[in-house]
C-alpha cells in the first residue's frame, strides 16, 4: 500500500537515503550524482514526555537520557523484529523490556509501552524533518539500510518503521553494500573488496567484487546481535564493580545508563590514550573511574575474535583467501577502536582503508542506491545476496532448504506441496530462515496457511508454491493448485512484528495523519470498491439478459456510464453519491434475477431438503 | 534488465523485471557450479546417472580406520585431533583430483561440439561417477567431523 502525495502534482520523484542505525542515524540525497548528507547526524534516542504525551527524538532525547532515563530509550534497533525469547540473546542496558509479547519487544518508557518500530519511525520522522527543512522541498521516498545479516522479520520491521513515519520505503538495501557504492563511486577499477561493518549494535562482513560499474556481491555473513554497544555493557558491568556499594539500592534504570554513558566515554577516550579516567555521578556523588587500553583489549578481545572468526566464513563461502582481497573497508563507529584495526591487519596481512568516514558512509550509498533507483544513474547496478537460508519445516521437524545462503538476489524457488486426508482444503507450510538443521533452531518467519483447495482425494492436489525474495531481500510466497489450475489464497501469520494492517491501523490512528492522507486513501478506497460494484452490475445485466428481464435496464446502464467517469475525477463523495444511484437503479432487476435463481433451485428439490438446509 | 532500472515503471513491470532477472540469476548460478551444470546437463539429454558402487580409496583405508579406532578411543585426544587433520587434507586432494576427472570429461564433451545425446553418455558416465565418489567422500568426511565435535 502506497501512502503520501498521491494526488499532488507537485509531487517530486527526490528519493532520500537513510541510514537507520543502532546509535547514530543520517539521511543523504544525491544531486547531480554527487551524494551528500542532509542534516547532521541523529542520535537514535527517543524521549517518551509523559505530560505532553508526546515522543520526541535525536539530540534533545540524548540530552534527556541523563536526567530521565526511565523515558528515554536508546538501541532500540536491537529489538526490530524480534520477540520475548530473543531476549536472552541480547545485551539489554538500561531498558525496561518487561511487557514484552511473543511477537514484539515493547519498550515500557514511564506508563506507556512502545513497540520498536514505534520507535524507530520516531527517529525517521525526525530525519525527515530535518531533511526537508534543508532542501525545501516534501520528501515521500526512502531507501533505508539495514545490517546485511538482519532476517526477515528485522527487514519487514524495519520496513514498517518507514510506512509508519509517512514514507514509501521503495528499496531495503544492505548497510556494508551501501557502504561498497559509497566507496567505489569515483574509483573506476575492477577489485575484490572487503567491507568490515561494525556498528552499535550490528556485525557484517561482506565481499565484494567490483567490475564495470557492477559492484556484485560474493558472501556476507554477521551477526546482528554483536557490535560497540557490547563493548560498552561489558566494561560498564567491569566499572561498577569499582563503585563501593554504600548499602543502596544501586540496581535502577539512571544508575545503569548512567554507568553505560561512562563506559562509552571511556571507550572513545582509550582509542586516543593508552589510559583514561571519567567521572560519574550516582546518588548525588561523584566517583572517579580509571582504566587502561590493555585491560579494555583484554576484555573486548573475545568480541573482536568473534567477527573474525565470521568474517574467516564469508571468506569460505566467497570462495576467496584473505590474500585475494584488494581493499578492506572499514565502516561504522566501531571500527575506530585500536584492537579492531591491529586485529584486522594482521588477519588480511595488509593495511586497512580508512579513507572514508565509517559515520557516514553508509547514508551516502544509501543516496547513491536511491539515484539508481530513481533512473539517474544508469552507469551502476547492485547484485545483492540472500544472508540466510530460506526453508520450509518437513515432518519430523527439520528444515528443507529451499534458498540457499548468498544466492543473488532476485532469486526464486517452487516446491511443490499435497494433501495428507481427503477432501482436506488447506495446507499449512511453516517458513523458516538459518542455517541450523533442526526447525526449532531457526528462525521462524511465519506460517502460510494455503486456503480453498477443491476437494479432492489425499495425495492428488499439487499445490505448486513460489517463493521469490525481492530486491530487498524479502519474501513474497504465492501458490496455485496446479490439477485444477486454481489459484490458491494465503493468509500469513507473521511470526514475529506487526501485520501489514496493524501497521496501516496504527498509522492512521497517528496524529501525524493529516487529512490530505485520509482524503488519498478514502479515494483509493473508494475506486476498488467501485470496481467490485460496476463487476457486479456487469454480471447481473448479464444474467438479466440471459432471463429476458429488462427492468431498468437503460437506467442502469446510464448509471454505470456516471460511475466510469466519475472514478476518473478525485472527489471520492462524488463517486460514492454516484455508486449509490447505481446500486438503486440495479436493485429491482437484481432482486427479479435473484428470484428466479431461487425458483429454479426450489424446484429441482423437494420440500424437505429445502428446510434441512435451515 | 536488472529491476532496479524499472523502478520508476509500473508495478507490472517491476515484478516482470523481477522474475525474469530471478531466472537469469538461477540461470548463472546453475552453469557456475560444475555440479550444478552437470545435472543440468544430463538433465537436458535425458542422461540418467546410475548409481554406482562408492568406494573408500585405497589411499584413504587406513587412515580412515586409524581414525575411526582413534575416535572411539579418546575423541578428544591430541593423537585425534591430529588424525582429524590429516585425514580432512587427504580428502580434500581426493574430491580435487576427483573435480579433476569431472572437469576432464566435460572438456572431452566440448571438444566434441557438446552433443546433447547418446553419444555423449561414455563421457556423462565419468563425469557422474567422479561427482557421486565427491558426493561419498564429503559425506564421510562430514561424517566424523561430526563424530569428533559431539
Amino acid at each position: 500500500m502506497k501512502i503520501g502525495s498521491f494526488n499532488e502534482p507537485t509531487m517530486s520523484e527526490l528519493i532520500v537515503g537513510i541510514d537507520l542505525g543502532t546509535t547514530n542515524s543520517l539521511i543523504a540525497v544525491t544531486e547531480k550524482g554527487k551524494p551528500r548528507i542532509l542534516s547532521g547526524i541523529v542520535p537514535s534516542v527517543i524521549h517518551w514526555n509523559e505530560k505532553e504525551q508526546r515522543l520526541t527524538a535525536g539530540s534533545e532525547a540524548k540530552s534527556l537520557r541523563v536526567t530521565d532515563a526511565s523515558h528515554t530509550a536508546s538501541s532500540v534497533k536491537r529489538f526490530m523484529g524480534r520477540g520475548k525469547a530473543d531476549l536472552k540473546d541480547l545485551n539489554l542496558g538500561a531498558v525496561d523490556i518487561s511487557d514484552s509479547t511473543d511477537k514484539n519487544i515493547l519498550i515500557t518508557l514511564g506508563k506507556k509501552s512502545f513497540s520498536a518500530i514505534e520507535l524507530s519511525s520516531e527517529i525517521l520522522k525526525t530525519l525527515k524533518n530535518s531533511a526537508e527543512k534543508n532542501l525545501g522541498k516534501k520528501i515521500s521516498k526512502a531507501v533505508i539500510t539495514v545490517p546485511a545479516y538482519f532476517n526477515d522479520s528485522q527487514r519487514s520491521a524495519t520496513r514498517a518503521a518507514g510506512t509508519l513515519a509517512g514514507l514509501d520505503v521503495i528499496r531495503i538495501v544492505n548497510e556494508p553494500t551501501a557502504a561498497a557504492l559509497a566507496y567505489g563511486l569515483d574509483k573506476k577499477k575492477n577489485d575484490l573488496i572487503a567491507v568490515y561493518d561494525l556498528g552499535g549494535g550490528t556485525f557484517d562482513i561482506s565481499l565484494l567484487k567490483l567490475h564495470d560499474g557492477i559492484f556484485e556481491v560474493l558472501a556476507t555473513n554477521g551477526d546482528t546481535a554483536l557490535g560497540g554497544d557490547d563493548f560498552d555493557h561489558t566494561l560498564a558491568e567491569i566499572l561498577e564493580k569499582q563503585i563501593p556499594n554504600d548499602g543502596r539500592k544501586l540496581a535502577t534504570l539512571q544508575f545503569k545508563s548512567n554507568l553505560i554513558s561512562a563506559a562509552e566515554k571511556l571507550k572513545f577516550l582509550l582509542s586516543e590514550k593508552e589510559s583514561a579516567t571519567v567521572e560519574v555521578e550516582i546518588n548525588k556523588k561523584k566517583h572517579s573511574l580509571s582504566f587502561s587500553r590493555k585491560e579494555f583489549n583484554k576484555i573486548i578481545e573475545p568480541l573482536v575474535l568473534k567477527t573474525i572468526k565470521i568474517t574467516e566464513a564469508a571468506l569460505i563461502d566467497a570462495q576467496v583467501k584473505p590474500e585475494d582481497i584488494g581493499d578492506i573497508v572499514m565502516v561504522g563507529g566501531s571500527t575506530r577502536v585500536p584492537l579492531v584495526r591491529e586485529t584486522l591487519k594482521d588477519f588480511f596481512k595488509k593495511d586497512l582503508n580508512t579513507s572514508v568516514n565509517p559515520e557516514e558512509v553508509v547514508a551516502l550509498g544509501a543516496a547513491v542506491q536511491a539515484d539508481i533507483l530513481s533512473g539517474e544513474n544508469q552507469e551502476m547496478v547492485l547484485l545483492d545476496v540472500v544472508p540466510l537460508s530460506l526453508g520450509i519445516e518437513t515432518y519430523g521437524g527439520t528444515i528443507g532448504k529451499i534458498i540457499h545462503r548468498n544466492t543473488k538476489i532476485p532469486t526464486m524457488a517452487q516446491e511443490t506441496f499435497t494433501t495428507h486426508v481427503d477432501g482436506q482444503k488447506n495446507v499449512l507450510i511453516h517458513v523458516l530462515q538459518g542455517e541450523r538443521e533442526l526447525a526449532g533452531d531457526c528462525r521462524s518467519l511465519g506460517r502460510f496457511d494455503l486456503r480453498g483447495l477443491p476437494p479432492m482425494p489425499a495425495g492428488l492436489p499439487k499445490i505448486q508454491v513460489t517463493f521469490l525474495v525481492d530486491s530487498n531481500g524479502l519474501l513474497k510466497v504465492s501458490a496455485k493448485e496446479l490439477a485444477t489450475n486454481t489459484e490458491t489464497a494465503i493468509e500469513v501469520k507473521p511470526t514475529y512484528g506487526l501485520t501489514d494492517e496493524q501497521v496501516e491501523s496504527m498509522l492512521h490512528s497517528s496524529f501525524e495523519n493529516a487529512e490530505g492522507d485520509m482524503k488519498t486513501r478514502q479515494l483509493i478506497e473508494t475506486r476498488v470498491e467501485a470496481e467490485g460494484i460496476l463487476r457486479s452490475a456487469d454480471k447481473i445485466l448479464k444474467e438479466g439478459l440471459s432471463l429476458k428481464i429488462s427492468i431498468g435496464v437503460d437506467e442502469i446502464k446510464k448509471e454505470i456510464e456516471n460511475v466510469r467517469t466519475q472514478i476518473k475525477g478525485s472527489d471520492y463523495i462524488a463517486i460514492k453519491n454516484a455508486l449509490e444511484n447505481l446500486e438503486v437503479a440495479a436493485k429491482p432487476i437484481a432482486a427479479e434475477v435473484m428470484n428466479r435463481a431461487l425458483q429454479s433451485r426450489l424446484e429441482n428439490k423437494n420440500i424437505e431438503d429445502v428446510l434441512k438446509k435451515k | 534488465m536488472h529491476p532496479d532500472k524499472f523502478q520508476t515503471k509500473g508495478l507490472d513491470e517491476i515484478k516482470r523485471a523481477t522474475e525474469s532477472y530471478a531466472l537469469l540469476n538461477k540461470a548463472f548460478a546453475t552453469l557456475k557450479d560444475p555440479d550444478d551444470r552437470a545435472q543440468y546437463i544430463f538433465g537436458l539429454a535425458q542422461f540418467k546417472v546410475s548409481d554406482s558402487k562408492k568406494t573408500l580409496p585405497p589411499e584413504l583405508a587406513e587412515e580412515y580406520f586409524n581414525l575411526q579406532e582413534a575416535l572411539e578411543d579418546d575423541s578428544q585426544s591430541e593423537n585425534t585431533k591430529n588424525l582429524v587433520k590429516e585425514f580432512s587434507l587427504l580428502v580434500k586432494n581426493q574430491v580435487q583430483s576427483q573435480n579433476q576427472f569431472q572437469e576432464n570429461a566435460f572438456k572431452e564433451w566440448d571438444n566434441l561440439k557438446s552433443p546433447i545425446n547418446k553419444s555423449a553418455f561414455p563421457l556423462f558416465t565419468k563425469a557422474s561417477h567422479a561427482i557421486l565418489q565427491k558426493n561419498y567422500l564429503k559425506s564421510m568426511a562430514q561424517d566424523l567431523e561430526r563424530k569428533f565435535h559431539s
